[in-house]
């Protein structure tokens, strides 16, 4: 069968390693953005990337894995990229719980199955996505081994405004702000409001710039700040992540040392409480591991694709 | 008759006024089954050459145009059993 086609900006990615994209339909009845490269044998990366993140931001990513002999699935969460998406406020990151993204990985795994994606499956998730991978796994995807970027199992406030930011949240929440900017944030994407220096995201200028003209280039694509629900269910989805135990699954979890975005002490408590993991931190990278500047990204990939040939 | 049924049969039976030309049978999810084959669309289930089973919102999604049927068979809401050539044909001809 021929699945119904869905766009791939081939055009801004670099490179563009030939994937395809389809249209998928969750339980719940959101249209999701999916992509597939058929690209190795080794194996199946399911990738999960995090808020505001779109498909065509990790072309560079499918090419790496590409070469190490891995074939390459992801997706658009619902309200980014492609996937479909509340219209108001324009760019806001906005789920009505943080659980309802669960719904987006059982259509994506059923669509690897039914596209006889190379097996075994492997799960590769970054920030956002390695909470809700987490979540995922704690719900029986079955997958030979995982590896976490940069998880966001905490999300870094400075201190008084952890505290905040929780209770604004859920004050929010109950006053009918949900689909609202979380107070601070608007609209505009990281990539106009930082530059290549200042960015909490990667230490490559050329990376950081490039990243900025896809979204130049296709606008649809940008996401701002996240709403008041999306704060308020992903830190409670957090404190519960980190009160179960960890799933029985060889793991790799990887982690900058310039880390901003996520809560480096949160993904050091669980790491503890998890015996199948090795946590890895790499040196000088901030939070963006798989678009971090070469040397740095080739390590993270080396090291992704040693871990799973070492489990398939 | 479920009252389900009913309105299946009849938005089955405006999508395809001339039958089709493979036996299908719709399984509606804690309802009932319908058959769509040459002659027709009917009430209860047979052997077919072609099973789709999902629920009655599904379903309606489908015949009404608003859902694609392959999108839906790939994220796991629809199951499908016997020929798939024949969903394909059947899939072309809701769009």
């Amino acid at each position: 069968m021929i699945p119904d086609p869905a766009p791939l900006h081939e055009e801004i990615m670099h490179p563009a390693p030939g994937g395809t994209a389809c249209w998928l339909r969750t339980k719940d009845g959101i249209r999701i953005r999916f992509a597939h490269w058929r690209s190795g044998s080794n194996g199946t990366i399911l990738f999960l990337n995090g808020r505001t993140e779109y498909v065509e931001k990790y072309g560079l990513a499918a090419s790496a894995f590409a070469t190490r002999g891995f074939s390459f699935a992801t997706f658009d969460w619902r309200g980014q990229g492609l996937s479909e998406t509340v219209s108001h406020p324009p760019g806001i990151c906005h789920v009505d719980d943080f659980l309802d993204y669960q719904h987006d990985v059982k259509a994506v795994r059923s669509a690897l199955s039914k596209l006889a994606l190379p097996r075994p499956l492997f799960l590769v998730s970054h920030s956002m996505g390695g909470a809700i991978g987490l979540r995922a796994l704690h719900e029986g995807l079955a997958v030979n081994a995982a590896v976490f970027c940069a998880p966001m199992w905490r999300i870094r406030f400075p201190p008084p405004a952890q505290f905040a930011a929780r209770v604004l949240s859920a004050a929010a929440v109950r006053v009918g702000w949900s689909r609202r900017f979380v107070p601070g944030s608007g609209p505009s994407s990281h990539f106009e409001l930082a530059d290549s220096e200042t960015n909490c995201l990667t230490s490559d200028a050329a990376i950081f710039s490039f990243l900025g003209g896809q979204l130049r280039l296709r606008p649809e694509l940008s996401r701002g700040g996240p709403s008041c629900s999306w704060m308020h269910t992903a830190i409670r989805e957090c404190h519960r992540l980190m009160s179960v135990r960890p799933p029985n699954l060889k793991s790799l979890v990887l982690l900058g040392t310039d880390e901003r975005v996520v809560d480096p002490e949160a993904v050091r408590t669980l790491c503890a409480a998890w015996p199948e993991v090795e946590l890895e931190l790499i040196e000088g990278a901030r939070h963006e591991l798989l678009l971090e500047s070469g040397e740095l990204r080739q390590l993270v990939f080396d090291r992704t694709a040693d871990f799973f040939l070492a489990y398939s | 008759m479920n009252a389900t049924v009913t309105k299946a049969i009849s938005a089955i039976g405006e999508t395809f006024p001339h039958g089709f030309e493979d036996t299908v049978v719709f399984d509606i999810m804690d309802v009932g089954q319908v058959t769509l084959d040459r002659s027709g669309v009917r009430s209860g289930g047979q052997s077919a050459s072609l099973t789709i089973s999902a629920d009655a919102e599904t379903f309606a999604g489908i015949i009404n145009g608003k859902l694609d049927p392959i999108s839906l068979y790939l994220s796991g809401q629809i199951s499908v059993s016997g020929n798939l050539g024949i969903a394909a044909k059947l899939a072309q001809r809701l769009r």
